[in-house]
């Protein structure tokens, strides 16, 4: 039931002025300038409600749009200068050293499986050495002292059960700690690496403070039983050697080249806001001396202007690039030749499957490289950065890097996938549950229980995110890992997570905080559609069910999407519980595993402006990037809103 | 009569069951939302309460809710008996025992002390959020139904309204971050660097600097987040007053404004009450606006100290703790068994305000509704 409230004022509005006209034609005086004084100050509150959205429009465009030219006048220096080249070469250089890291890893693993115990024994046994050396030191050389004979032996006994029992006194967590350095995640130290270590520290005590020979044997041995491996390690490092120098020779020309070109700037900066100054003081006509002053600070910024000619700056850049296609093309033979030489079944697992890992990853590499050379090729420093591709490079850009020493680039890709990922997982974990609520409360709960479950429902909205989020860090993420290890559950996408804040923990702490908003707006939706057509079904023999799902919720189907959709406004722009749990990785999620994607840490939209408020100086290029992520966030709710306030509009009509 | 032919008897055959599995099913998606809602908050409860209660008389724990947060010194002695006091009592149990052995003594940021800081800078935010947002929102929803026809300039009003209920907390974050804390205007003597522009009234300067991050600013920020909510439901609280009370008055020859004070107001007031309540649940539980416009993490000493030292205005322009940022800090911290009382009972203790506020509004909704018909 509507009651007519719309028409209500109507009519008194119409009264109204009828009245007042009267009455001011009589009156002419104070009554009337009063009441409009009244309502001009009503009126101008209620068009506060557009200013301060209008307000907030100016505002966003004008603090984001400065960020697009000052984003082109980085760009085009980046360019000219030839960072942006060396940035290619850089990107080829953090493939290969995750393709080293990966041998690397698998090299560890390996040697630990096959001579863990001899390797922990020699760690441990210098450990002991120095033990030995502390404070064994005037025991044994008091033995080393004595004359041969029986006493000698004697002592020779006591001396090795002393050592023994100091050794074995030694706790086993401090020589965990001390050997974590050169062996991490090492958990145990097992009895016979123990025994050797101590047997060597005996000998090296009995051999006056002598090395045994045993220590470098052992050390030899695992060598030589390593060595195809060890080959295949050196021929990587020294394949990726000129790669990494050719990087080094790049950054550091380029690097000082864009030094230049930016404090160039700031000096052009200066002299500009110089000469206005000096010109307005003119003006003022302001005494001799403070223009003098400003006429000699301004010579001085003037001379204070570095030479530099970009287009000789640049020859030596196009000389070294030019070996760049020679110097892949052995990178990526030389790898996957060396990786050739590995034995396919290695003894430990891990390696087995780090090699495979790494394997697959040099395919990927080869492709990235081509592309590189194509892009290397092409790359001409004098090519204009256009307004467009200042855009694109923010809109399409595949990273968000801030504070890095060499130019930050501010892509926008990375986030809104991250928004995206969350807004999504979690709409399909709430979307379901809401609607469902939704349909039974409407539909099939007894008056009294859907008095007790509404408002329930409703109450879940006011818990802060803060206080879900802190939920999330503290309990949800512990037990989530701890169940994503369990085997019932192995069929869920991205179980078994290894990162312990993930996109699925911030999707259902936000599905949990969507579930309200979703179910309010639908049930209402419900309630909208004609009691007439439910009444119709169900005399037709239809029951309730059938009813529910095939009348009621077919008519009222808009409101739902409606609902749904400010769902997805409401989780897209929720900011702490994002910021608390999604794990704040600004990197587009590998989307190679499929749905495991979910088990992965992202950065959103609004986490970053949260994150990274603290960092920025008011006005610098990083804080305009900011408030161009804000006014994305803006737009897109703006235009969530107004469809869905069309949509819903349509239907209360 | 034959006795099995009543033809309106329910059946039983595959199809009803179907349909009572079907309903079970909707059943269950509204119950595991609420199943779900009550795990959440018995677990906070469960490990929050403690920091409450104490065992001895007055059973509840007043340095909770009356002390800063502090910092809590962790060590052991040689025996390896474990010690851990608060920053405060750490200091004079030092000068009363010199000579005791203090080994691997560590500081745990925030997880000794109390609320106390957090809760009045929430309840100062809260407070002039209100005023200033009441102040606005009760007048444009006064224009809104009392004065405005149904013209261009309404529809548009209405639709900003609405857009603005759906700008994510964080644009509005930015914004008050961006005009507030960086551009508003501020009498000054001496002009700061930072200042967009200044002039000259008198023998001080109207300079827009900025407020920084303020008590003011963080009040300001939220003020204008609340104000879609304060306006609607201040709206439909005025609507709901009978037209023939503005007649009746009206007839009596009353002007508008007479009219409305009298006769629409008074009438309106407990909607308002229920406005109020409604967006000081909104405004309480808002962490990022004031996260970036009115807390920092530096602040230690109470609000009311710059009130009495330096005058209203550095009153109002002192950043401020708050009780939301406050867990979000708490949040943050390293794992150690010994912040958890800390972290447990500051969030209870925001769970247990906002969701106190959140019922008070539905209790008074449902009463105000029940019983305001005319």
């Amino acid at each position: 039931m509507q009651f007519p409230t719309v028409s209500d004022t109507d009519s008194t509005s119409k009264l109204a002025p009828s009245f007042k006209g009267k009455r001011g034609l009589r009156l002419m005086g104070l009554n009337i300038t009063t009441d409009g004084v009244v309502k001009g100050f009503f009126g101008g509150n209620a068009y506060l409600a557009i200013l301060a959205l209008l307000f907030i429009c100016v505002f966003l465009l004008k603090s984001g749009l400065g960020f697009v030219p000052g984003y082109r006048v980085e760009l085009s220096e980046a360019r000219v200068s030839g960072i942006e080249l060396t940035n290619k070469v850089r990107y080829e250089v953090t493939g290969y050293t995750a393709l080293l890291a990966r041998a690397n890893q698998a090299f560890i693993a390996e040697k630990r499986q096959r001579f863990g115990n001899e390797e922990s024994a020699i760690y441990l046994y210098e450990e002991f050495e120095a033990l030995m050396d502390d404070e064994f030191e005037d025991a044994i050389e008091e033995y080393i002292d004595l004359d041969d004979g029986p006493e000698k032996v004697a002592a020779e006994k006591k001396l090795r059960e002393d050592i023994a029992t100091a050794c074995a006194e030694v706790p086993e967590e401090q020589l965990l700690l001390s050997l974590a350095r050169r062996l991490p995640d090492l958990d145990k130290i097992s009895p016979e690496a123990r025994q050797q270590a101590v047997a060597l520290a005996q000998e090296y005590a009995v051999n006056d403070f002598e090395t045994p020979d045993a220590v470098d044997e052992i050390g030899t041995r695992i060598s030589q039983e390593m060595v195809v491996f060890n080959t295949a390690i050196k021929r990587i490092k020294a394949a990726g050697q000129p790669l990494i120098e050719l990087e080094a020779t790049l950054t550091k020309h380029t690097g000082e080249t864009d030094r230049i070109l930016k404090l160039n700037r700031q000096t052009a900066e200066s002299i500009q806001a110089l000469e206005e100054g000096l010109i307005k003081a003119k003006k003022r006509n302001e005494p001799a001396e403070i223009i003098t002053a400003i006429e000699q600070r301004l010579e001085k910024s003037r001379a204070s202007f570095l030479e530099l000619d970009t287009e000789t700056r640049i020859q030596p850049v196009y000389e070294t690039i030019k070996n760049h296609d020679a110097i892949a093309d052995t990178l990526l033979s030389e790898l996957s030749a060396a990786f050739d030489t590995l034995p396919d079944d290695l003894e430990s697992e891990k390696a087995t499957s780090t090699i495979a890992e790494a394997r697959l990853l040099t395919d990927e590499f080869k492709i990235i490289v081509a592309k590189q050379k194509e892009n290397i090729t092409a790359w001409r420093h004098d090519k204009k950065i256009t307004l467009l591709s200042t855009l694109s490079a923010f809109f399409f850009g595949s990273e968000w890097q801030t504070g890095s020493p060499w130019q930050n680039t501010y892509g926008l890709v990375p986030l809104l996938t991250g928004s995206l990922l969350v807004a999504g997982v979690s709409l399909f974990i709430a979307v379901p549950l809401s609607i469902g609520a939704a349909v039974y409360v409407n539909q099939f709960a007894r008056p009294r229980e859907a008095g007790l479950i509404k408002p329930a429902i409703e109450f879940i909205q006011a818990i802060p995110s803060v206080v879900l989020g802190l939920f999330g860090v503290l309990v949800l993420a512990g037990l989530l890992k701890d169940w994503s290890h369990s085997p019932l559950l192995s069929w869920i996408p991205g179980f078994p997570i290894t990162e312990r804040l993930n996109v699925l923990l911030a999707a259902l702490l936000l599905a949990f905080m969507a579930a309200p908003t979703i179910f309010t707006l639908a049930e209402d939706a419900l309630n909208n559609v004609p009691k007439a057509f439910t009444e119709a079904s169900l005399a037709m023999g239809a029951t309730k069910l059938q009813t529910a799902l095939r009348v009621v919720l077919p008519a009222s189907l808009s409101g739902i999407i409606a609902a749904i959709m400010l769902g997805f406004g409401r989780v897209v722009g929720e900011t702490m519980v994002v910021l608390m749990v999604a794990g704040n990785k600004a990197k587009i999620p590998n989307f190679s595993e499929g749905l495991g994607v979910v088990g992965q840490p992202v950065h959103t939209m609004t986490s970053i402006i949260a994150q990274e408020y603290g960092e920025v100086t008011e006005g610098s290029l990083h804080w305009q990037a900011l408030f161009m992520v804000g006014l994305v966030l803006f737009t897109i709710s703006l235009i969530i809103n107004s469809t869905c306030q069309r949509v819903l509009n349509k239907k209360t009509k | 009569m034959s006795h099995s032919e009543n033809p309106f008897k329910a059946k039983r055959g595959w199809k009803q069951t179907r349909g009572k599995l079907g309903i079970g099913l909707f059943g269950c998606a509204a119950y595991f939302i609420l199943f779900c809602a009550v795990l959440i908050f018995g677990q906070i409860a469960y490990k929050g309460a403690p920091s409450f209660f104490t065992s001895e008389a007055p059973y509840l724990n007043t340095e909770f809710f009356t002390s800063n947060p502090e910092i809590l010194r962790v060590w052991h002695d040689a025996e390896g008996n474990k010690f851990s006091m608060p920053d405060k009592e750490f200091d004079i149990w030092r000068e009363n025992n010199p000579d005791a052995e203090i080994i691997d003594p560590h500081a745990l940021n925030y997880s000794a002390g109390g609320i106390a800081g957090p809760l009045v800078g929430t309840a100062l935010l809260v407070f002039f959020c209100m005023i200033i947002a009441l102040f606005i929102g009760i007048s444009a929803a006064v224009y809104l139904s009392e004065y405005c026809g149904k013209g261009r300039l309404m529809t548009m009003i209405r639709l900003s309204i609405l857009n603005l209920a759906g700008v994510p907390s964080i644009v509005f974050a930015l914004f008050g971050w961006g005009i507030f804390c960086h551009a508003a205007p501020v009498l000054v003597d001496q002009v700061d660097e930072r200042s967009l522009f200044a002039f000259a009234i008198g023998s001080s300067y109207l300079s827009f600097q900025g407020w920084g991050t303020s008590l003011l600013a963080g009040s300001c920020t939220l003020a204008i987040m609340v104000l879609p909510v304060i306006i609607t439901a201040c709206e439909e609280s005025l609507r709901a007053v009978p037209k023939g009370f503005r007649e009746a008055s009206f007839a009596l020859g009353s002007s508008q404004w007479q009219t409305i004070r009298k006769a629409v107001l008074p009438y309106a007031l407990p909607g308002i009450l229920t406005a109020t309540v409604l967006g000081i649940t909104r405004v309480a539980g808002e962490t990022a606006p004031i996260m970036l416009t009115a807390t920092s993490t530096d602040k230690t000493d109470m609000p009311m100290q710059a009130l009495q030292n330096e005058g209203f205005w550095a009153f109002l322009t002192q950043s401020v703790q708050a009780l939301p940022f406050h867990i979000y800090t708490l949040a943050k911290l390293p794992d150690d068994p010994l912040s958890k009382p800390m972290q447990h009972g500051a969030t209870f203790a925001f769970l247990l305000l906002v969701m106190g506020f959140a019922f008070i509004s539905i209790m008074l909704r449902n009463h105000v509704r029940k019983k305001l018909k005319w």
